[in-house]
């Protein structure tokens, strides 16, 4: 029994000490207005290369972004990713939706808990989207608007 | 029914000698339940504004319910020293043959709704059947058979819809069970979870079914000796786990409005590892419902804090995956201690006599 207790307080220690280091890599987010990209899907260069231009935006804009995202392209994955951003109360979210039905429901969720809609495409007229600081900086100044990447 | 003197009733939730509690201190639960108390500590003191909130333990109720149902029939599974890989693929499979049922009946009400539930709850039980007869009569393994069904209904799902998603959830499935509460913020889904995991720790923990599944993954040449009819009771068990997917699957439909064809294909490992790290063995006679409930809630309750916090997204995967070893590593060691050496001494020295009998040959 002795020895079972201390396994499980060798565990418990480990588990800390994994979220402290999370921590440490992430503090970053500590200043600035707090915003959060949430990729497609997580480790894919044509996100990678979005997310700098939404980095680069948001730095003139006065923001720091934080990136999330699914392991998978995989609207099952997406959902729930989006709900603990959404309960993290950033000030703006950008979200490349995996599938416009499943996320339609969990978006508009987030419109309910007081966040406002913003789409920055226009199907008819496409353009570099993430190289306006301005589209951020009016997403941000609405205490929490979604931007959706489609 | 008494089960005292049973084989069984060493592995210490169904020995009725000791108090419930007494019993819970002793299993891989107990340690569990308190890495994750230690773990959502953590998070609320870093994020005591956003981690826990009612919005976010509403979400955490909710994104665990379809993993909760599936948990359910893979304890049983896994008890039996079975697995199951093809969950994933039964769920998408009867939410396809639910958008059709939905279709065919017509209607956005609670008769087409019924339909659809019915059609998923069918057809996954058919295809748990399935499996477990391949188990259990054909013998073919059941790593192999649910590898196999995992190509094979995912297929078959694919044929069905030429790849497309279909998307004929009805509106009050949607509306009241995928997205509904039951009173005040209470979500539909999540008691529905709840509702199907206390009947299926009654099943598991308190009925002759139960018992019967902890028999055959214990000793399973044991029960076909005393006359227990396994290869009966195996199909059944397959196919409860086949009924859990079905009502997965409908749940699926109800939260997400649409099938999710290229989704769930780490539905079953996800399920898998929760069933392990709560304390349920690979080898089988030994978990709970309860074990799989705390082992399921902490890869979610790991990726909504990791996301709250502002970890990147590779973390969870860092942490589930030693969870998962250590969590089998104090099950093994944990259980050397518990049977004090005895058994497996015994074990050790009649393989040595074994030996040493060969040898003198």
């Amino acid at each position: 029994m002795k020895k079972n207790r201390k396994l499980s307080a060798v565990a418990a220690v480990s588990a800390v000490a994994l979220v402290f280091t999370g921590v440490g890599a992430s503090s970053a987010n500590a200043a600035g207005e707090k915003i959060t990209f949430i990729q497609g899907v997580a480790g894919d260069a044509f996100y990678i290369t979005m997310g700098c231009g939404i980095a680069e935006a948001a730095a003139k804009a006065g923001a720091v972004v934080t990136t999330q995202g699914g392991a998978k392209w995989d609207a099952t994955v997406q959902k729930p990713v989006l709900d603990s951003v959404i309960a993290s109360k950033p000030q703006a979210i950008l979200i490349a939706a995996n599938d416009k039905t499943v996320m339609q429901k969990p978006i508009e969720s987030a419109i309910e808990a007081g966040i406002n809609l913003a789409p920055t495409t226009n199907s008819d007229k496409p353009r570099p989207r993430f190289s306006a600081p301005n589209e951020i900086k009016t997403a941000i100044s609405k205490a929490g608007t979604v931007i959706l990447c489609t | 029914m008494s089960i005292n003197g049973n084989p069984v009733s060493d592995f210490g939730l169904l020995d009725e000698r000791q108090s419930f509690w007494q019993k819970l201190r002793k299993t891989q639960t107990a340690q569990i339940m308190l890495v994750l108390v230690v773990i959502t500590a953590i998070f609320s003191l870093l994020a005591p504004d956003t981690f826990f909130t009612l919005f976010n333990l509403r979400n955490i109720f909710i994104n665990i319910a379809m993993f909760a149902i599936l948990g359910i029939g893979m304890t049983f599974v896994i008890i039996t020293a079975g697995i199951d890989l093809s969950i994933g693929s039964m769920l998408v499979f009867s939410s396809v043959i639910g958008c059709k049922a939905i279709v065919a009946s017509g209607g956005q009400g609670w008769g087409s709704t019924i339909a659809g539930l019915f059609a998923c709850l069918i057809l996954a039980t058919l295809l748990g059947a399935i499996n477990g007869w391949l188990v259990a009569v054909a013998n073919v393994p059941a790593f192999i058979v649910t590898l196999g069904s995992f190509s094979t209904v995912l297929g078959l799902a694919q044929i069905t819809t030429g790849g497309i998603d279909l998307s004929d959830a009805t509106d009050v499935m949607v509306d009241r069970i995928g997205f509904g509460n039951v009173i005040g913020q209470i979500p539909a889904l999540g008691v529905i979870a709840l509702v199907c995991v206390i009947f299926g720790g009654i099943l598991l923990h308190k009925t002759k079914f139960g018992l019967t599944t902890y028999a055959i993954g214990s000793n399973i040449e044991g029960c076909r000796r005393v006359g227990i009819n396994v290869n009966r009771h195996l199909v059944l068990v397959y196919a409860l786990m086949g009924l859990c997917a079905g009502i997965a699957g409908f749940l699926s439909l109800a939260l997400y409005q649409q099938t999710t064809i290229a989704g769930q294909s780490n539905t079953a490992l996800t399920v898998i590892a929760g069933v392990v790290i709560g304390g349920t063995s690979l080898f089988g006679g030994y978990g709970s419902m309860f074990g799989t409930m705390i082992g399921l809630l902490i890869p979610i309750v790991l990726q909504t804090g990791f996301i709250i916090i502002g970890v990147v997204p590779f973390w969870q995967n860092v942490v589930v995956g030693v969870f998962l070893v250590a969590a089998v590593y104090v099950d093994n060691a944990r259980r050397a201690a518990a049977e004090g050496g005895g058994r497996s001494l015994k074990k050790r020295s009649s393989k040595e006599s074994n030996l040493n009998a060969k040898g003198n040959k």
